[in-house]
């Protein structure tokens, strides 16, 4: 045979298998095994190759990838060509993401520990184990979860809890992430999430980074800004920022502040706009009201004059902020000028910076305060955007609600309506829920870490996606005491061996990303969708049949929270044509799409809070929607810009602006005034540096994924200390010397990498955290924000020591 | 007959036609170029210079020692001659083709950096990577998606750049991840009609990147002719172009 005709062959046969894709279509969706095939065009085949979308397992931007498969493996990934976060490109992690499933140590069998050591044992053993611990002490369970559940796992876990249990013991590590973002966004506009989008990206002239480094942690985002200049556009970027990174090398201007100067900034800028009376008076008096805190800081403080206002901030004269900031009062002037021009249009964002902060809530409600006051609000490319940093941080911690006060759809646990709401819902009979938040992260692991007889009342946690041995702060205080008490029980959900699996009493092999049927929320309000492509390895299954069966086991032992008000088991899922199936059971699971089944459910929560979601079929259809999604002239249309006339369909008619959440049912959003505080921990004689911590390009999270992807981890092998070039040198540090790091609560050595991969000023250092070798969460402080209950991160008081200088190879 | 039985008919139609095909690609295609993809866990060299940074660009204006042992510029060899395409055989081929594989996980990931960068400046890739520029033996391939401004942020080094002992620790580095091998040809329509593009077009948009003078062996056997898709068609399935009709 000719090699054309081979040729054509496959291109025949590419179009037959299209068309039989088509031909699929029109059968009820029957779950996600065989591999599901997307019936829409997003499936493609070069040779044989068969291509797929699906988000990106790391960050919060949501790039869409298409997955290549090919024998039952992934064998390659592109950029989305179509899909409008990314646009065809990636970043380094997204590129080399269909790496994560191939490391040589996943986990294929569930372990538990028998006299020290983990023994494989069957699923039906594990759940049981799981279903009697729960039996024992239903109060003393926990169940923590992570940005990185799909929401129908997040989903089912929230149901299993709160509707099940009646327990809010339930927390996602978003908690250590994004809580501030959150608690800010709540108090200025009384409902979560941002108002706007990455297409303020493409719009703005001037972007403020408040402690951002967007070129490493959101890299396709930076591109997407700063490839415009290629285009001949003027983007000014202002880098504010604690040390110098591959951002401030883009930057027009660099502002390097002090710790916790960024309170003190956004007062200088609202400070400046009063004085010279460049404040947008229409915006504030048509949309605005002034907020202080309470004696006991709280979630919504309570009410001031702007009279009261304008004497508060006063005195944050550009010379005062100057003293408390580092900031010189010119580049303070600088900023007051940007934002008294109303021509330019001005977007902030911020990430980790702003909200790992002792006074993440009151710095997230300034940055809003310094938009609101300024007018520089509801424009396309102008106004404050907060960036996520995990997949569904925004998805299923904050949407799902996987969080101790919170139902989804953003309704409340405190609240007695929303209550009934969810029952109604759930179909659980009335007082199911319990009224009383539960216990926060910090909470949680400090009484899994506590004896029973001393208060610590949690006894079992179940952790699923995520790796708080690693990522806790604090960690000798609040993860290792646990390993040592006889009658406290970890259980962890994970696809490899991280330090929070080495630690586990029992081990549960998980799938991942596309071995499995997913969806995810960006922190754009995008939700999107993908189908299982690959079959996990060994034993491994799906998070949310983990969590349903060990509901099953424990409707089996007769737990009276696992049957609705009809006494029919919790997660009832029915087929099309009405049967039901018994998706708990393992050899059933793959008979009905659980993905959709739980997301129709959720998807009724979403209209309370006016965050409305599609029905599932348009996600398989989209690159995501953008909530709120409402359907208008029969087609279901994406929201871009929250709050805004003609852009929100929740917007009165005729309004140009309607904070139609408004915590004083006003329509009005928050101004908050808060003062410039001081860091609980600081540099002292003792302890005499600065600590930071964050992230690197190349790796994602706690490493567990990215360290066994070789690009990533040749890149990037190991953590290091950032030490400044005068600092080194007045203590005899060298390049690549060995240098232990001491705080109040740990040590840490670690070489020292001087102005490495970012500079810090003098009297700074700076360690990314995520190699499991080299734990700085040892050291870090686990003091936190007294409304999100965030810890802080980015600021503690550590010594340098030179402990070895290695053998130099001539 | 109902729906879904049409669909399984037709399913398993398919399903033949492609394993004959690709079994048929497969026997004539790979014979013809027996291209070696290295594991993902085999190391790539990294003993080039490193690169330049636009500080030290600034620094050599203000130097004139510098301006004469550094500047790569001057030393880079003249830039061959358009009609010296010499001979394109296929071991020559083969050779480029594996030597692409060395530093890229799967045909069509971003390769890694085979030198030394500055890790925190913006890099001054385009010094060597802009126009593409042959220093003795190294040739730096001129980059093909021009309006990018942040490199780093998909191409990274080869070999770590921390300075130090690296830790002790358990942690595995291997990974059984396969990639997908670059395409061998492109179709012709009959012997002798221009071979149709086999790979994407998104960001390789200039072919002398890969396929120009200072390319290795995938070169051209006339790069003086510029208007490359003018004969050569680019494949509407690998750049994501679905019918119209079928888009959301």
């Amino acid at each position: 045979m000719e090699r054309r005709d081979l040729l054509k062959l496959a291109a025949l046969s590419a179009a037959s298998s299209l068309a039989s894709r088509r031909a699929l279509a029109q059968v009820p969706s029957q779950g996600a095994q065989p591999p599901a095939l997307d019936p829409s065009i997003a499936a493609r085949t070069g040779a044989d190759v068969v291509w797929n979308k699906a988000p990106c397992r790391f960050c919060g931007t949501g790039c869409t990838v298409q997955v290549g498969v090919r024998g039952g493996r992934v064998v390659a990934i592109a950029g989305d060509r179509l899909a409008p976060v990314n646009r065809g490109l990636l970043c380094v992690k997204g590129y080399h993401v269909g790496l994560a499933l191939y490391g040589t140590d996943r986990l294929t069998r569930p372990m538990l520990k028998r006299n020290g050591r983990h023994e494989p044992i069957t699923w039906p053993e594990a759940i049981d184990v799981i279903a009697r611990r729960v039996m024992a002490n239903p109060r003393g369970f926990a169940f923590y979860g992570s940005g990185q559940w799909t929401i129908p796992e997040g989903y089912a876990a929230q149901k299993f809890m709160k509707g099940g249990l009646g327990s809010n013991h339930i927390d996602p590590n978003a908690r250590l992430c994004m809580a501030s973002a959150v608690t800010g966004y709540m108090s200025t506009f009384g409902v979560d999430e941002p108002y706007n989008c990455f297409d303020d990206l493409d719009h703005a002239d001037v972007v403020v980074l408040w402690g951002n480094n967007m070129a490493e942690m959101h890299p396709v985002l930076f591109s997407r800004l700063i490839d415009r200049r290629t285009r001949g556009e003027r983007v000014t970027l202002i880098d504010m920022t604690t040390r110098r990174t591959r951002t401030s090398a883009f930057a027009d201007h660099v502002l390097l502040f002090k710790p916790h100067g960024d309170l003190a900034l956004a007062n200088g800028i609202a400070a400046e706009l009063l004085r010279r009376g460049t404040l947008d008076r229409s915006f504030v008096e048509s949309f605005c009201a002034f907020r202080k805190d309470k004696a006991t800081p709280d979630l919504n403080g309570e009410a001031m004059t702007f009279d009261e206002y304008r004497q508060r901030v006063a005195p944050y004269t550009p010379e005062r902020v100057e003293q408390l900031s580092g900031v010189s009062a010119a580049d303070v002037r600088m900023l007051a000028d940007l934002f008294s021009d109303r021509s330019k249009k001005i977007l902030s964002l911020w990430c980790m910076g702003m909200n790992q902060h002792t006074r993440g809530t009151a710095i997230n409600r300034m940055v809003h305060g310094v938009h609101m006051l300024s007018g520089h609000f509801g424009r396309p490319g102008d106004g404050p955007q907060s960036l996520t940093g995990q997949p569904s941080a925004c998805g299923t911690a904050r949407e799902v609600g996987t969080i101790a006060h919170l139902l989804p759809g953003g309704l409340l646990v405190a609240n007695a309506e929303h209550r009934r709401i969810a029952e109604e819902i759930w179909n659980v009979p009335a007082g199911r829920i319990h009224p009383t938040p539960g216990y926060h992260t910090v909470q949680m692991w400090e009484r899994f870490s506590t004896a029973h007889d001393r208060g610590g009342d949690i006894d079992t946690i179940w952790v699923q996606v995520t790796n708080p041995a690693q990522s806790l702060p604090n960690l000798e205080k609040l993860f290792a005491p646990s390993r040592a008490m006889a009658d406290k029980f970890l259980i962890v959900s994970d696809v490899y061996p991280t330090a929070t699996v080495r630690a586990a009493d029992l081990i549960l092999p998980s799938a991942m990303w596309v071995e499995k049927n997913g969806m995810t929320g960006n922190s754009e309000r995008r939700t999107q969708q993908w189908f299982k492509m690959v079959n996990p390895p060994g034993e491994a299954r799906p998070d949310v049949w983990q969590t349903i069966a060990v509901a099953r086991r424990l409707f089996e032992l007769g737990h009276p929270g696992m049957r609705d008000r009809d006494g029919a088991f919790l997660f009832r899922m029915r087929n099309a044509s009405g049967a039901e199936v018994p998706a708990w059971d393992w050899a059933h699971f793959a008979d009905v799409n659980v993905d959709e089944q739980l997301f129709e459910e959720y998807r009724r929560f979403s209209t309370h809070k006016h965050k409305n979601l599609a029905p599932y079929g348009e996600y398989v259809r989209a690159r995501g929607l953008r909530w709120p999604v409402v359907q208008r002239d029969g087609a279901w249309r994406e929201t871009r810009y929250r709050f805004v006339g003609g852009e929100d369909p929740h917007v009165a008619p005729g309004r140009r602006v309607q904070f139609y959440h408004s915590v004083t049912h006003d329509d009005r959003a928050q101004i908050w005034f808060h003062d410039h505080v001081n860091p609980p921990e600081m540099p002292d004689a003792q302890y005499p540096f600065w600590l930071c911590t964050g992230r690197v390009l190349e790796h994602w999270h706690s490493g567990s994924m990215t360290m066994r992807i070789p690009q990533l981890r040749r890149a990037m092998p190991n953590a290091y200390v950032e030490v400044n070039r005068d600092d080194a040198a007045r203590l005899g540090i060298r390049d690549g010397d060995t240098v232990t790091l001491e705080s109040r609560r740990g040590s840490l050595s670690l070489p020292a990498w001087i102005d490495g991969r970012g500079a810090p000023p003098p009297g700074t250092v700076f360690v990314p955290w995520f190699d499991e070798r080299l734990m700085i969460n040892n050291l870090t402080l686990d003091a936190h924000d007294p409304i999100s209950k965030q810890p802080d991160y980015k600021k503690c008081a550590v010594r340098l020591v030179l402990a070895r200088r290695p053998e130099r190879t001539p | 007959m109902s729906a879904p039985l049409d669909a399984r008919v037709l399913h398993i139609g398919a399903a033949v036609a492609m394993a004959v095909a690709v079994a048929g690609l497969v026997t004539s295609v790979r014979t013809e170029l027996p291209v070696r993809r290295p594991s993902p866990v085999e190391a790539t060299a990294g003993e080039l210079p490193r690169a330049p940074t636009w500080a030290d660009e600034q620094r050599r204006h203000h130097d004139n020692r510098l301006r004469h042992a550094g500047n790569l510029r001057a030393m880079a060899s003249a830039r061959p001659d358009l009609r010296d395409a010499g001979v394109v055989t296929d071991a020559q081929r083969a050779e480029a083709l594996e030597r692409r594989a060395r530093n890229r996980a799967y045909d069509g990931a971003p390769p890694t950096i085979p030198h030394p960068i500055a890790q925190r400046d913006w890099p001054n890739c385009m010094t060597c990577h802009g126009e593409g520029m042959r220093i003795a033996a190294q040739t730096a391939p001129a980059i093909c998606h021009t309006t990018m401004q942040s490199c780093v942020q998909c191409h990274v080094v080869s070999n770590g750049p921390v300075p130090g002992a690296p830790p002790a620790g358990a942690l595995t580095e291997t990974n059984t991840f396969a990639g997908l091998d670059a395409p061998a040809h492109g179709e012709r329509a009959w012997p002798g009609a221009p071979p149709t593009v086999p790979h994407p077009t998104l960001m390789r948009a200039r072919c002398e990147s890969c396929h120009g003078a200072y390319a290795l062996g995938l070169r051209t056997s006339h790069p003086w002719r510029q208007s490359c898709t003018q004969c050569h068609g680019p494949s509407a399935a690998f750049d994501q172009r679905p019918p119209l009709a079928e888009s959301p």
